[in-house]
């Protein structure tokens, strides 16, 4: 089942989570019109970012729901991880990429760096 | 130290692990030196000795007296010894022990009466870490070496008649008598050493026990790698030549026994000989069982002094052979395995050594040492009775209970509504055990009441007060305690860390709000921004729908929603009065995909004016669409949401509506839009299709009760179909996407809502021209979907519209009609 939930967003005393779309409503009202920081990153809900994390790793993935931590949940997700592999002997240095394919995944919000819409490329 | 070298080899090692701790005759070793290699015994004196004979490591064991410097010099080599830095020898200790004694009735020391014959395992047991001070070593062998030495050429002879006193209570008493100043009562030579003597007649002629003399211990003196300078002397007459083994026996026995609370030197030379004439000769009925005695010999022999006596050892064998002259009876007191190490392991036998001084526990071959295979759940099954369990579960889950679901587990509580909402229809036994319990309350609930009828308001009661209680006591948000330093922040759940600081809303430094210019194009963020804010309207109003008015303040909450509504219409951008030729905002909002999304819950709070003028908002706009575009950039997916989100919806609508409100739709539409174009689009279609069927629903009166069509309206009707039939005419067969994309696959999906499209067509025919028209022209198509028998859906089709055109056939009648 497809669910997508979205909230809107508390006092920052609460737990925050904010993600697409929900049948049901919940948490007391309070809307904010300026924009933060993190209300950029609700603007990218629902679309595809690029998420640049640490480990030389890359996701780009629906974004489906965020919080303040900058915890994500993507859906249908790449990650690319790019490794240096270092010869033993020449010392010589290659750079090469792995892949790997994610259905929905969880992204613990301390190893991201960076979102943004993703790079038309 | 010339000839001593340490190049082992295999064999020797060989030998010398065979009588591992009965030394093999040290004579063997020493048969490349003559009658002269001898080891330096121990003297009653020393005089032999001075102040420079072992260097200045050794000087200050000088405090130990004469004796201690009498070492035996063993023919030792580069062999590390395993001694612990700094602590080769123990004097302090062994003073400190013998120093605070008394001698006791008999003379004797120790809190024990040191008999020779009683075994003194438990001690040795108990105590076999520690280790003997050099002294006591040397001691014991200088003591074994006076005494054999004083028995070479006595036959049987006890007591040596040079030896006023007993060798060993000689040495002890002097050692004592140096310490403290008592006297040692002698002792008649004991068992022990008429068993060494018999031991050494045993071991063949010529071969006297000779200890190794002449060279210094390097290891007996001090911190690996000191070497005391070698010393070569003469042998002295009172040196009594002992092996080497036989000395070690001694000393561990001795060290043994000396782990006792006051260890008594006089029964460490006792039972130092008792361990040693065993180790040495072990009668074959004693082969099969060791004695505890034996067993803890081997222990203490295999302890910190072996690895130095090995080398000792192979010198003493050099040039020898004696293999096959060690009497088998010998191997005895090895442990089985480690016998069997013995013959497999020509190399290594050192570390062998270390490995079992690494892990001492000689108890091995008795002990089961089969890993524990079970599953982890047999392992540990037990170890908590129920009500344990249910405790430690009570206590967790008591810290989640909360008296507002929704606020604290909201995701959960949606889930599973929405899921028992999916599954009322399937599942027929609810999942849903007791009603107004959440998990929390559900799983603490004690299961032995059974189904009363008031288990939900006890159980909530209960919630009650431990929610009640919980709040009584705030723990707040941080620790500090008295006297310390600094507070600790307790961070949980609830009480989430703040990580970053952000200024809220309204605390602006003073700043005016600048106009932003107003761009009628709006930028894709602006509209992402808009969408955003529609769904934070629509959540509102979402909950104030959900909760109802709070304490019957209908006002504030009649306020509140309609607040909350015109947010959302603003954002919807619907009524702004753009110029026909810009592009309208509501089409770019509807361009996203949450944009569609957002639609049909929009739709719950509008009026009927804003559904309506939403609706014709869409269809002045639809070219302007992304789904409506052509098949080139319009994505199956967006086609597919727009299809199943706002089409659904605004059919919902359409539904409801009287045929002056279709009429002027259908107007819309045709003014706006080239209707070609616009068939050739699925949510075109779908929405033509709608109005088609709408328009025939009231037509034949199924509009719903008090629906009067009016004349003029009919006729209006009459005249926009027929307007959309002639601008149809002759491209009928091109509306189907089959015609253009050869997969069949896809066809068969996307045809539906053509042939829906024409079904609705042929039901509003107002003419038979119109029937005629239609047929022929889609007829190729007619046929050739008919012929598809294998296909249900396209069949289904097919018949659809057959039906609509009322002519009576179905598929198979036309195919067979058409004679193909």
């Amino acid at each position: 089942m497809h669910l997508e939930v979205r909230v809107p967003e508390r006092s920052s005393s609460e737990t925050q989570v904010v993600m697409a779309d929900v049948q049901t409503g919940a948490a007391p009202p309070e809307t904010r019109e300026t924009t933060e920081p993190l209300d950029l990153v609700r603007l990218s809900l629902d679309e595809r970012v690029y998420v640049k994390m640490r480990g030389d790793r890359e996701l780009k993935g629906k974004l489906h729901a965020y919080d303040q931590h900058m915890n994500m949940v993507l859906g249908d997700v790449e990650e690319f991880i790019t490794v240096v592999d270092v010869n033993d002997e020449t010392y010589e240095e290659i750079v090469r990429t792995v892949k790997k394919d994610h259905e929905m995944l969880f992204v613990r919000g301390d190893g991201v760096i960076l979102i943004s819409p993703p790079t038309r490329s | 130290m010339a000839e001593l070298d340490d190049s082992f080899s295999g064999s020797k090692m060989d030998e010398l692990l065979e009588q591992r701790f009965a030394y093999g005759n040290p004579e063997d070793d020493l048969g490349d030196e003559s009658e002269g290699g001898r080891l330096l015994a121990l003297e009653a004196d020393n005089e032999d000795l001075n102040d420079e004979t072992f260097g200045d490591v050794v000087a200050d064991r000088e405090k130990l007296g004469s004796y201690n410097r009498s070492l035996v010099r063993i023919r030792s080599l580069q062999v590390t010894i395993v001694v612990s830095a700094g602590d080769d020898f123990d004097f302090s200790a062994a003073n400190a022990r013998i120093a605070n004694e008394q001698p006791n009735s008999h003379g004797q020391y120790g809190g024990q009466i040191n008999h020779p014959r009683e075994p003194r395992a438990e001690q040795i047991h108990g105590n076999m870490q520690q280790r003997i001070p050099e002294s006591m070593h040397e001691q014991m062998r200088g003591s074994y070496q006076e005494q054999w030495e004083s028995d070479q050429g006595a036959a049987s002879s006890r007591r040596p008649s040079e030896l006023s006193k007993d060798p060993y209570m000689n040495m002890a008493h002097q050692y004592n008598q140096q310490q403290h100043g008592y006297p040692m009562q002698q002792q008649p030579m004991s068992l022990e050493e008429i068993e060494a003597q018999m031991l050494q007649k045993s071991r063949g002629d010529g071969r006297p026990v000779h200890p190794h003399d002449g060279r210094p211990t390097r290891d007996a003196h001090g911190p690996p790698g000191y070497e005391p300078p070698d010393m070569y002397g003469p042998p002295n007459p009172n040196r009594h030549p002992l092996s080497v083994a036989e000395m070690e026996v001694a000393l561990r026995a001795q060290r043994a026994g000396n782990m006792g609370p006051n260890g008594g030197t006089q029964g460490f030379h006792q039972h130092g000989a008792a361990m040693v004439m065993a180790v040495r000769h072990i009668p074959p009925p004693q082969l099969g069982r060791p004695t505890p005695n034996q067993m803890e010999m081997a222990e203490a022999m295999r302890r910190s002094q072996s690895p130095r006596i090995y080398p000792e050892m192979d010198r003493m064998n050099d040039g020898q052979n004696m293999r096959g002259q060690r009497p088998p009876m010998q191997l005895g007191h090895f442990l089985p395995q480690q016998r069997g190490q013995v013959q497999n392991l020509p190399q290594g036998y050192a570390r062998m050594d270390q490995n079992s001084q690494r892990y001492p526990n000689d108890r091995r071959m008795y002990m089961d040492n089969r890993p524990d295979i079970r599953t982890r759940e047999e392992k540990y099954k037990g170890t908590m009775n129920q009500y344990e369990k249910e405790l430690i579960a009570k206590i967790q889950i008591s810290q989640l209970v909360t008296d507002n679901p929704y606020r604290d587990d909201f995701y959960y509580i949606v889930y599973t509504s929405l899921t028992a909402a999916n599954d009322a229809s399937s599942d027929e036994p609810g999942k849903a055990a007791k009603p107004g319990l959440n998990w929390q309350q559900s799983l603490l609930l004690d299961q032995t009441r059974g189904n009363g009828p008031n288990v939900t308001s006890r159980m909530q009661q209960q919630m009650q007060r431990l929610i009640e209680g919980r709040k009584a006591k705030p723990k707040g948000n941080s620790l500090s305690l008295e006297g310390a330093l600094g507070k600790i922040s307790l961070s949980s759940v609830r009480n989430p860390r703040q990580l970053l600081q952000v200024n809220g809303p309204g605390s602006k430094d003073g700043k005016e709000n600048l106009p932003t210019p107003h761009n009628p194009l709006l930028t894709p963020k602006q509209l992402l921004k808009r969408i955003e804010s529609v769904y934070s309207e629509v959540l509102e109003l979402e909950i104030l729908k959900r909760a109802g008015p709070i304490d019957d303040d209908v006002e504030s909450w009649n306020t509140q929603f309609e607040e909350h509504r015109e947010k959302m219409w603003k954002g919807l951008g619907v009524a702004e009065p753009v110029p026909l030729h810009y592009p309208h905002p509501f089409a770019a909002f509807l361009g996203f995909g949450k944009g569609k999304k957002v639609i049909p819950r929009v739709f719950r709070f509008l009026t009927r004016d804003q559904s309506l003028s939403l609706i014709s908002t869409l269809l002045s706009r639809l070219e302007s669409l992304d789904v409506c575009q052509s098949t080139a950039s319009a994505n199956q997916q967006d086609v597919e949401l727009f299809m199943s989100n706002v089409v659904p919806t605004v059919v919902s609508v359409i539904m409801e509506v009287p045929l002056f409100v279709v009429n002027a739709c259908m107007r819309i539409l045709l003014e706006r839009h080239n209707m070609v174009w616009l068939a050739k689009s699925k949510p075109g279609l779908a929405i033509l299709t709608m109005f088609l069927s709408r328009a025939e629903m009231v037509k034949q009166g199924a509009g719903g009760p008090g629906f009067q069509v009016a004349e003029q309206e009919l006729h209006m009707w009459t005249e926009i179909y027929n307007f959309l039939f002639a601008s149809l005419h002759n491209n009928f067969a091109s509306l189907f996407p089959s015609s253009a994309n050869p997969d069949v696959s896809v066809n068969v999906a996307s045809d539906v809502y053509v042939w829906q499209f024409l079904a609705a067509l042929a039901v509003g025919a107002t003419t038979v021209d119109h029937q005629r028209v239609l047929l022929t022209e889609v007829r190729d198509k007619v046929l050739e979907t008919a012929r598809r028998t294998e296909d249900a859906k396209a069949l289904a089709n097919v018949n659809l519209f057959l039906n609509a055109l009322g002519l009576g056939i179905d598929a198979r009648q036309l195919v067979n009609m058409s004679g193909l």
